[in-house]
C-alpha cells in the first residue's frame, strides 16, 4: 500500500523538477528574446530616429543629385589636382577631405542643414569602379569625421561620369576626364583618382555614400 | 485511513498545480513563437519596401544613363550607317549596364542588367556640319531649310560658332515653327571680338536678349534649351519653348561660321539636297542616322525579388 503512493509522489517530484527547469529556461529564453525585440537594445539610437535619419539621408542625396548647378556629378568632379583632394578652401587634406568643414555645393548645404545643425555627424565617401573588373572598387574620402558610432545609417546614390566631362573646380583646365591619369605618381597628365573604367563614352560610375550617426 | 486520504488529496493537488504550470508554460511558449514570427514578418516587410524603393530609384538612374550614353554615341562619329549606330549603342548600353551592376552589387547587393532592343528602338536623323564652314545650305545658298515642314519633331539644335571667322556685320537668323504655326526667331550677331548678341522673338512669349561671351574664340549655343555650354549667363528663349518644332529655316547663313548639329525624329525632315555624310565634305551639312528612342529592358535582382521594366527612353526631348 505504501509503495504505490511513494511511487506517485516520486513521479510528482520529478514532474515538479522538470516544470521548474522549464520555467527557468523559458525565463532565460524570454529575456534573450526581449533583448532582440526591445527597440533600443540593437543600437544606442531609437529605431524611429534611425528610420528618420535614413529617410533624411536618402532624401538629401536625391535632392543634391537633381540640383541644377551643383549636383552630385559636379561634386564628384570638384577635384583639385595640385592638392590631390577635393577643391575649395574648406578642403583639409587627402586623408579627411573636407574633414570638419562643410563641403561645397548642394550636397554640403543639405548635409549641414539636415544633420550637422541638429547634432548629427556624417562621413561622405566616394566609391568608384577599378579599371578592370578584377580591380574591384577604389575609395576616396570626401568628408571624414571619424569612425561611425552605434546606430549609424548609410545612404548611397550612384553618379555616372562620361569621358567628355571636365573637372568642376574653379582652376581646373578644360581637359576632359579621359585625359587625366588615375596614377598618383603621374605628374604629367594631371591626377584624378577615378579611372576610366570602360571603353566608350561612359567613364565610370561613382557611388556617393554618406554615413550618418 | 484518514491520513492516507489526506495524503492522496495532497498529491492530487500537487498534480493539478503541475498541470496548471505546464499549461501556463505552453501559453508562454506559443506567445514567444508568435512574437518571433510577427517580428520577422515586420522586419521583412520593411526591408522589402526599402529595397523596392531603391530599385525604383535605380531604374530611374538607369534610364537617365541609357539616355546620356546613347546621346553621346549618336554624336560621336559622322560616318555611320543605321545598323552601325545601332550596334554601337547596343554595345555601349550593355557596357554601361555591366558597370552599373558592379556598382550596385557593392552599394546595395543588387544585380542589374540592361538589354537594348534595336528592333523596338526608333531611329532619327542628325543634320550635321562637323568642320568649320559657313552656315549656308549644301548648294551654297544662305537662306535654306535644314528641317523641312512636315509631321516630325526636332529634339536638338546646337550651334558651335567660330566667332573669329564669322562676319563682323550682319545678322544670322534661325526661325523655328511648329504645326500650330507658333514661331520662334533667334537672331545672332557679333558685337565685339569676344561677344555675341542673341535675341529671340516668339509668338509664345516675350522677347529675350542675351550677350554671350566666347571662350577660346568659340561660342557653343544650345538653341533648343536656350543656354550656352560656354557661358552660364547666356540665357535666352530656346526652340523647345515653341514645342514640337517641325520646321527650321536659316536666313543669312553666310554671316556665321562654325559647326552645328540638328536632330529630328524622321529622315523625311531632311531636304533632298543634303547628302549622306560618307559622301559629303565635313565643311558642308550632311545627314547621319541616330537612335531617337532607345528601347531597353532593365532588370534589377535582389534577395528574393526581381524588378523588371521595359522602357522607351527618349534620347531627345522635343518638349522638355
Amino acid at each position: 500500500m505504501v509503495s504505490p503512493r511513494g511511487s506517485d509522489r516520486g513521479q510528482a517530484y520529478t514532474l515538479e523538477s522538470i516544470a521548474g527547469a522549464v520555467i527557468v529556461l523559458t525565463a532565460v529564453l524570454f529575456a534573450l528574446q526581449s533583448i532582440i525585440i526591445t527597440p533600443t537594445t540593437s543600437s544606442a539610437v531609437d529605431p524611429d530616429v534611425r528610420n528618420e535619419l535614413q529617410q533624411q539621408a536618402d532624401d538629401a542625396l536625391v535632392i543634391a543629385a537633381t540640383n541644377a548647378t551643383t549636383d552630385l556629378s559636379w561634386f564628384v568632379r570638384y577635384w583639385d589636382q595640385s592638392r590631390r583632394t577635393f577643391a575649395g578652401t574648406q578642403a583639409v587634406n587627402p586623408r579627411v577631405g573636407y574633414g570638419g568643414n562643410t563641403p561645397p555645393g548642394a550636397l554640403g548645404t543639405m548635409l549641414n542643414e539636415t544633420f550637422a545643425a541638429r547634432g548629427h555627424t556624417y562621413n561622405v565617401e566616394l566609391y568608384y569602379r577599378g579599371r578592370n573588373v578584377s580591380d574591384g572598387h577604389g575609395q576616396v574620402p570626401a568628408v571624414y569625421r571619424g569612425r561611425p558610432g552605434e546606430g549609424a545609417v548609410v545612404a548611397s546614390h550612384t553618379v555616372t561620369l562620361y569621358d567628355n566631362q571636365t573637372l568642376t573646380a574653379p582652376r581646373a583646365s578644360n581637359a576632359e576626364l579621359w585625359e587625366y591619369s588615375a596614377e598618383a605618381a603621374n605628374n604629367r597628365d594631371g591626377y584624378y583618382p577615378v579611372p576610366d573604367a570602360v571603353d566608350g563614352p561612359v567613364y565610370n560610375i561613382v557611388e556617393v555614400r554618406i554615413t550618418v550617426w | 485511513m484518514v491520513s492516507e486520504d489526506r495524503r492522496s488529496t495532497g498529491e492530487r493537488g500537487q498534480l493539478i498545480l503541475i498541470g496548471a504550470i505546464t499549461l501556463a508554460l505552453l501559453v508562454i511558449g506559443i506567445a514567444l513563437v508568435v512574437n518571433t514570427v510577427l517580428f520577422t514578418e515586420n522586419f521583412q516587410t520593411e526591408t522589402t519596401t526599402r529595397t523596392l524603393e531603391e530599385s525604383s530609384s535605380i531604374d530611374a538612374e538607369l534610364q537617365d544613363g541609357v539616355r546620356s550614353t546613347t546621346l553621346r554615341v549618336n554624336h560621336r562619329a559622322r560616318n555611320e550607317s543605321g545598323s552601325s549606330i545601332e550596334t554601337w549603342v547596343e554595345r555601349n548600353v550593355t557596357r554601361y549596364g555591366e558597370l552599373m551592376s558592379e556598382a550596385q552589387v557593392d552599394a546595395n547587393r543588387l544585380t542589374v542588367t540592361v538589354d537594348y532592343d534595336d528592333t523596338e528602338s526608333e531611329r532619327g536623323v542628325r543634320i550635321v556640319q562637323t568642320a568649320n564652314g559657313s552656315y549656308e545650305g549644301p548648294t551654297g545658298v544662305s537662306d535654306w531649310e535644314p528641317v523641312t515642314s512636315g509631321a516630325h519633331a526636332v529634339g536638338w539644335v546646337v550651334l558651335n560658332i567660330n566667332a573669329s571667322s564669322s562676319a563682323d556685320a550682319g545678322t544670322f537668323f534661325l526661325n523655328a515653327s511648329n504645326p500650330s504655326a507658333e514661331t520662334l526667331s533667334v537672331s545672332i550677331n557679333k558685337t565685339g571680338s569676344t561677344t555675341v548678341n542673341v535675341t529671340t522673338t516668339t509668338s509664345v512669349g516675350p522677347a529675350t536678349t542675351a550677350t554671350c561671351d566666347t571662350q577660346g574664340g568659340r561660342l557653343l549655343l544650345n538653341v533648343h534649351t536656350g543656354r550656352s555650354f560656354t557661358d552660364d549667363d547666356c540665357v535666352f528663349t530656346g526652340t523647345r519653348a515653341v514645342g514640337n518644332v517641325s520646321q527650321i529655316h536659316i536666313e543669312n547663313g553666310d554671316v556665321l561660321a562654325g559647326k552645328y548639329a540638328i536632330v529630328a525624329n524622321d529622315s523625311s525632315a531632311v531636304p533632298t539636297t543634303v547628302g549622306d555624310c560618307a559622301s559629303t565634305p565635313p565643311t558642308q551639312p550632311c545627314e547621319v542616322p541616330v537612335v531617337w528612342t532607345a528601347n531597353v529592358t532593365t532588370t534589377i535582382t535582389g534577395d528574393g525579388f526581381t524588378y523588371a521594366n521595359d522602357h522607351d527612353v527618349a534620347v531627345y526631348q522635343p518638349d522638355a
